[in-house]
């Protein structure tokens, strides 16, 4: 059984957006512009933000980066009405009903999105309470489409954080080793200065995640709702 | 019972079918330019993904399975008086039906795979789109059957049981769509039990509402005369459905005033935020306080025309008062604080007038099928 | 009868069914579902990592950038560059979108319309290279004919790695004293602080992995200070990645990313940071708290300083300081906390908590940037924190302070001094007899120890004091955005001949009578010897990733052609260097003597890594010693010798002692060899230039030592509140601001993006009647600009932040017409040490618009 779950400690990111910059970059996700901005159409499958409490003097803040969750319990899937949205299976060889589409012989239980199938209903963004769900308003300019080993999504569908399956596709197929710190990561825990994120399979009690989830500072975010993230943070 | 259809030959007939045609042809220019270069010109966003053309859905659902409902109030329980506009609510319900999944189809981003719906749709059920899908299908099925039985006078046994099964699935669907939004843990101010049930009172509400509209006006304008004894009892019933609506509706909101999911930043929002008229003055006010002392001071023809035209536009903005401030303000994070900005702030939505257009263009093809419907099928009672 | 009513699921599936197949059909051809499936069937895919340097800030992290097919799809820190370490902050990765900017000037433009202004279209047409080039040699060799070869003028902001020495060989060659660089906006109070402190011209490097206490005046550690990527890993690492957790003390005016992240946040007074030093300073005295193996000790064991008590200097015996006695007795003497409490704001008790600490908390590094230097009091503010670093021993010293060692590139074989013919030796001897002055007036008596003056240009060429300039050349900066009041610059600059290299249309480039696009880094050759931070020499190198998406080319090539066209001993010169890529070439030969950690010892080898770097710094102050590296260990120790030299002079046998200090010689260059608390740098000016400098400041006879200077601010007086303009860790420079990655995100503390706004405490806010996104004038005494406020709630009430990014007249779709440039706001106001441009030194009003 092969659970990929990503650590974020907060006390190490520094609230640079680096991580949010490099998932732009490597996975072609559409720009904005001052105007989408504006109508909140902003596409940001890793956002930083930052949560207040107080005001000068005794004022605190932090900065948290957040992204899709990959629930255990994902409020997303339940709502899909054409499956289009699935969680890859636990253990390897099984598939997932119908094609794979990208996540093809990827275990891990990553919450993924067939580009090919969404209809658009839009029914999984309502449904994400972490607002982790984006809608393509536009057709994406040629210029903003970067990198070749992500498919390119179409105008009317739903997309999100896949934590970089292309990568992981990869790395299974030429054997290499997935997880952090010295495997395949997704492009967030590599780019990341501060390296506040590790990712690798939380089933394997060797894995850096599985150490770092030994620490009493985890928590995961909106655990009150039963989506049961896959993401859990330091705090 | 003597039904007719109607000639159809004047020039008020064709002008109203020349102007419903104008509006389809609206609707279908801005769903082709959305189908083509995507959905930048409606009002909604990331935070906002559904806007005008879902509550324009649920609307519809709703009115759809409260006309069905009525109907049932002659086959079901026997009262003959309202036998004259059994036929036409029916027709009207299935129309209704038929323009909620005709929006549905145009709001969607990508509606040339709305196949994938009937494909896919049996392997995920925990959606409630997917339930509904079959639902509806199976309704408008339900509803045609029906409404074919009651043209066979022979068949008044099956009329009956084919109309207390229409009736409760009409409840399921709708039901069912209060579904859609009361299963959603994300939203504070879907996510409650009460949801469907307030849905159904709603759909009475307005399937009552705008079948005292179109029976009234159609029979004002194809000259037959209108039972005023019927309009009464069909405002006798609206009442009863605003008084309940109204209890339900400060149930729902009185609760979480005591505190709700992720702080009640949504209450606050949907009771003082921008969109508090809405909610305060058009649905409360006007939609259901002002209908219910019209009716209760005179009914009237025209004083329930009055009463049901302000409670079908209530019930379409209670609807806009789930669908939109459900969905302004981002979900809270991290409790009890405040998130900074753009990721903080509340959407606000505003009504484009592509959405409006969709929903123009589905009432247009709505319109010229009712018309020809009345021309073609005998709908109408004969006096 | 029921006619239609017939229709049931199937038909209606089968209708639906061809309906939407052909609406399909229609709606698909040609989209992008169609192409990915077309692209699936392409077979080869060239795929390569080229090594290059980020420019998007002067830190110079490598970079690898993924080319498919000869395209540049992803821009990645390079594991083996020593500030990157494979990560790379924000900016980096946002190269890619500047470098395919479909707003790019895509070839060499002429002006045709000659009025200059800010609504004036300049009316460009393409020209070809030669043509642009021949013009421009040929107005350059008339105004040399006429004998006005200083008049010419190059301005520079980021010229990296060996093109600072391009440009300024052309400078030399010609005849002219104005190779001008930036600085002066940049953070000049810093280096010249520790200049006079301790004979460093030069920023920190800091050993941040094995410090345990910072001390933070003003420096954003986390957003903006350099080198940016590399202290967001330093400061993870101090606070997780080891044992010990580092204390972060952020001295700061503002509720910074860094502020929030700090354990403890100062918010001292604008531009008292230097006060905040000397209160601490006093403690670490008072309480006997200082390093006693650098800065010495009492001859009476356990006597500590006292307040209101002077010390004679023979009861003090100084290690490796000069001068603390004198700066006691006459500074620090009654500077007491409760006095520095008074001017900063921050309370008594917690200045000498802090001070404790600090002193106790070993290895301590007090440090800071622009934050506390662009004051009118900046260098005094510098070098009293500077000082702290002495106090506590922290130079030198694991954990603590030291300065970059410089790359061991070759010479070029060719000397450029061999070619500097009489015009040009004759304008150098009279700039260093001050016949002459530069236009900004640096080295002369007003500005005898600073770089440059950059914000006066404009002022001094309207006058025409020195003199009027003639033709302007600017590279990777834009005097008519950068400058403070920059409406300065756009009235005095419309008579001066500008040939920009910029590739983006900004307003400087909008000025330009040529435009000579320069490639972008990543389509062009160069090295980068990073900015100070490691200590041990490390430096990058940038590799064409991509050819030329426009018809641009390397600035450093396009003077070198230049001067090729320039004729005479500057011609041959220029002819026999050849291009740009022959003199990487040469210098890299340094490296076969030095080869780097990682193998680097030739060019192709440091093309193939990307970074050249070699461990460890080479020197080490320890148990009151210097020791250098000896290859196994800081072992040698580095001593004092005296060297005898005997000759026969006149026929008499002379002899000669010359002691050779190698740590005056390396580590602490001044007069005395030793960190001078009063500076003999400033004494040593002459008359005239002590005279100008005691004038310009309130305590004229404290003038060679750290002190507090009350600091002026523009409007004090009549403008109620400060104004403090940051910079983003998403603000590239000013040249970001066509970046959406970067725009689209650009405040992460606010949430804010895609505009530009001000930061009023809410508290403020309400009493000016301003909510949260209201449009608000912020006027200041030279102007008022209007727009968007937003509530910090964690900013003190006195304080107005507006961050620097927005405001361009063009530079691309994406940045024209977005927000206001608050350097418009902000009044031209210079330290008179080190001509440190105070921006932050203007006070402003705020009103709901």
């Amino acid at each position: 059984m092969v659970r990929y779950g990503m650590i974020i400690d907060l006390d190490r990111c520094v609230g640079c957006g680096a991580c949010a910059v490099a998932c732009k970059a490597e996975n072609s996700v559409t720009s904005s512009t001052p105007e989408d901005y504006k109508k909140r159409r902003l596409m940001e499958w890793n956002r930083v933000i930052t949560v207040f409490k107080g005001k000068y003097p005794n004022v605190s803040a932090s900065i948290m980066p957040i992204i899709c969750n990959h629930c255990e319990n994902p409020p997303c899937v339940k709502v899909c009405p054409v499956d289009a949205t699935y969680k890859t299976p636990y253990k390897s060889g099984e598939a997932a009903i119908y094609s794979a589409g990208e996540g093809e012989g990827v275990e891990g239980g990553l919450v993924l999105q067939r580009y090919e199938r969404c209809i658009g209903c839009k029914y999984c963004m309502v449904a994400c309470p972490y607002q982790q769900r984006f809608f393509n308003f536009y057709e994406q300019e040629e210029k903003d489409y970067h990198n070749p080993d992500v498919p390119r999504r179409i105008t009317g569908i739903v997309e999100k954080c896949t934590f970089c399956v292309h990568r992981l596709k990869k790395a299974k197929a030429e054997g290499k080793k997935i997880g952090s710190p010295d495997g395949v990561e997704p492009a967030c825990t590599e780019a990341c200065p501060a390296r506040t994120r590790t990712f690798g399979d939380m089933d394997d009690p060797e894995s850096e995640v599985s150490k770092l989830l030994r620490s009493r500072r985890n928590y995961q975010l909106r655990a009150d709702l039963g989506t049961n993230p896959q993401v859990y943070y330091l705090d | 019972m003597e039904y007719t259809k109607i000639e159809g030959k004047s020039i008020g007939y064709y002008g109203v079918i020349l102007l419903f045609g104008i509006l389809i042809a609206v609707g279908l220019f801005e769903f082709v330019k959305g189908m083509s270069i995507g959905q930048e010109d409606y009002g909604t966003s990331n935070i906002v993904p559904w806007g005008l053309p879902i509550t324009a859905v649920v609307f519809f659902i709703g009115a759809s399975a409260g006309a069905l409902m009525l109907s049932s109030l002659t086959y079901v329980f026997g009262k003959e008086e309202y036998k004259p506009v059994s036929r036409i609510s029916i027709y009207v319900a299935i129309l209704l039906i038929i323009g909620a999944l005709s929006t549905i189809e145009g709001e969607l981003g990508r509606p040339e795979r709305f196949i994938n719906l009937m494909v896919f749709g049996a392997t995920n059920l925990t959606s409630m789109f997917a339930v509904n899908a079959f639902l509806y299908s199976g309704y408008i099925l339900l509803s045609v059957v029906y409404l074919w039985t009651t043209f066979r006078e022979d068949l008044i046994r099956v009329t009956k049981i084919l109309g207390a099964s229409a009736a409760a699935l009409a409840i399921f669907v709708h039901a069912g769509t209060g579904a859609i939004f009361g299963f959603i843990v994300a939203k504070e101010l879907w996510f409650s039990p009460l949801l469907p049930v307030l849905f159904i009172i709603a759909a009475l509400t307005s399937g009552v509402g705008l079948l005292i509209l179109i029976l009234t006006v159609t029979f004002r304008f194809t000259g037959h005369k209108m039972d005023e004894k019927l309009v009464v009892g069909l405002g006798k019933y609206l009442t009863a459905f605003l008084l309940i609506q109204l209890f339900f509706v400060f149930i729902e909101n009185m609760v979480r005033t005591y505190g709700g999911l992720g702080g009640g930043e949504m209450t606050k929002f949907l009771f003082s935020g921008p969109y508090s008229f809405v909610f305060w003055v058009i649905q409360i006010l006007f939609g259901t306080l002002v209908p219910i002392g019209i009716l209760f001071a005179r009914k009237t023809v025209l004083t329930v025309q009055i009463a049901s035209l302000l409670a079908v536009i209530g019930v379409f903005a209670e609807r806009f008062s789930l669908v939109i401030p459900g969905q302004s303000v981002p979900p809270v994070q991290v409790a009890g604080r405040a998130a900074m900005g753009f990721y903080g702030e509340p959407a606000i939505y505003s009504i484009s007038g592509a959405e409006v257009a969709i929903i123009l263009g589905v009432i247009g093809a709505l319109g010229i099928l009712y018309l020809v419907g009345l021309k073609v099928i005998k709908l109408l009672p004969s006096r | 009868m029921v006619l239609e009513a017939k229709m049931d699921r199937r038909g209606f599936l089968k209708a639906a069914g061809v309906a939407g197949a052909a609406t399909l059909g229609v709606i698909s051809l040609d989209k992008p579902v169609i192409r990915a499936l077309a692209q699936g069937l392409e077979t080869a895919r060239e795929e390569k990592w080229v090594s290059s340097v980020c420019i998007q800030c002067p830190a110079g992290c490598g970079t690898k950038v993924r080319v498919v097919n000869g395209k540049a799809v992803k821009i990645e820190g390079n594991p083996e560059h020593p500030y990157s370490n494979g990560k790379l902050c924000p900016k980096g990765y946002a190269g890619l979108q500047l470098l395919y900017d479909v707003d790019r000037v895509k070839q060499p433009l002429k002006r045709t319309n000659p009025k200059k202004g800010k609504d004036e279209d300049p009316g460009f047409v393409p020209v070809t290279w030669d043509e642009a080039l021949d013009d421009i040699a040929n107005r350059l060799k008339t105004i040399r004919a006429e004998g006005k070869s200083h008049t010419v003028n190059f301005l520079s902001g980021r010229n990296q790695g060996r093109a600072g020495s391009v440009w300024g060989t052309f400078m030399k060659l010609y005849g002219s004293p104005n190779n001008i660089g930036h600085s002066s906006i940049c953070a000049d109070a810093s280096k010249k602080a520790k200049s006079l402190l301790d004979g460093n011209d030069d920023y920190n490097a800091y050993d941040w992995e094995n410090c345990n206490y910072v001390l933070n005046f003003g420096g954003a550690f986390i957003e903006a200070w350099r080198p940016t990527n590399l202290m967001l890993q330093r400061w993870a690492h101090m606070r997780r990645g080891r044992p010990v957790r580092a204390k972060q003390v952020m001295v700061d005016t503002r509720f910074s990313t860094t502020a929030i992240k700090s354990d403890e946040w100062l918010p001292v007074k604008p531009g008292t940071d230097g006060a905040l030093a000397l209160g601490i300073a006093h403690v670490i005295l008072t309480e006997g708290l200082w390093d006693r193996s650098f800065v010495g000790d009492f001859k009476e064991k356990g006597r500590k300083f006292r307040i209101g008590e002077t010390v004679a200097k023979e009861d003090f015996e100084e290690a490796l300081t000069s001068g603390l006695i004198d700066w006691w007795n006459n500074v620090l003497i009654n500077f007491t906390p409760g006095k520095a409490s008074l001017i900063t704001g921050i309370p008594a008790e917690t200045i000498i908590r802090v001070a404790k600490e600090f002193a106790t908390t070993k290895p301590a590094i007090a440090g800071g940037e622009r934050g506390a230097g662009a004051h009118t009091n900046g260098t005094y503010n510098h070098m009293a924190i500077h000082a702290l670093n002495a106090l506590v021993g922290s130079m030198f010293t694991v954990g603590g302070v030291m300065y970059q060692m410089g790359v061991p590139y070759a010479s070029l074989s060719i000397k450029d001094d061999e070619y500097v013919d009489d015009v040009a030796k004759n304008v150098d001897k009279d700039f260093k007899e001050h016949k002459l002055e530069r236009i900004d007036m640096a080295k002369s008596d007003e500005w005898p120890l600073v770089s440059n003056v950059y914000q006066n240009i404009p002022d001094n060429h309207a006058a025409g004091k020195p003199y009027k300039l003639s033709v302007m050349f600017t590279y990777y900066t834009n005097p008519l955005f950068s400058n403070p009041n920059p409406q300065r610059a756009w009235e005095a600059f419309k008579d001066v001949f500008i040939v920009e290299t910029s590739s983006y249309l900004s307003e400087t480039a909008l000025y330009a009578d040529y435009i000579l696009p320069d490639s972008y880094y990543l389509e062009r050759w160069q090295d980068m010897a990073v900015y100070p931070s490691t200590g041990y020499p490390v430096t990058g190198f940038r590799v064409p990733a991509v050819a030329p998406v426009y018809d641009t080319r390397n600035s450093m090539d396009v003077i070198i052609d230049i001067g090729k066209r320039m004729g005479g001993k500057m011609g041959e010169y220029y002819n026999k260097l050849g291009n740009h890529e022959n003199m990487l070439r040469e210098i890299a030969k340094g490296f076969e003597k030095v080869p780097g950690d990682n193998g680097v010892k030739d060019f192709n080898s440091w093309a193939e890594k990307g970074a050249w770097y070699k461990k460890p710094y080479l020197y080490r102050f320890s148990n009151g010693k210097f020791y250098e590296w000896d290859g196994i260990g800081y072992n040698k120790e580095m001593k004092k010798t005296e060297e005898v030299k005997e000759e026969v002079k006149d026929g008499k046998p002379v002899k000669t002692t010359t002691v050779k200090d190698p740590v005056k010689e390396k580590l602490l260059k001044t007069k005395s060899g030793k960190f001078e608390f009063r500076s003999s740098k400033l004494e040593g000016l002459n008359d005239k230039q002590k005279d100008i400098l005691k004038s310009k400041i309130k305590n004229p006879d404290l003038f060679a030592y750290p002190h507090f200077e009350e600091p002026t601010f523009a409007g004090m007086g009549d403008y109620p509140l400060y104004l403090s303009s940051p910079k983003m860790i998403t603000h590239a420079e000013g040249r970001g601001a066509n970046a959406q990655w970067l725009q689209e995100r650009f405040g992460i503390v606010l949430g804010k993006a895609w505009s530009s706004w001000i930061e009023l405490n809410p508290d403020k806010a309400d009493e000016l009647g301003i909510k949260n996104g209201d449009e608000v004038w912020v006027e200041s005494p030279i102007g008022k600009v209007k727009t968007m406020a937003v509530i910090n709630p964690g900013n003190p009430p006195w304080i107005v932040v507006f961050p620097f990014e927005n405001g361009h007249w063009n530079y691309g779709r994406y940045a024209k017409g977005l927000g206001v440039n608050p350097n418009e706001i902000i009044a031209n106001l210079s330290d008179p040490v080190s001509a440190q441009s105070c921006t932050n030194a203007t006070m402003v009003k705020v009103e709901k618009a």
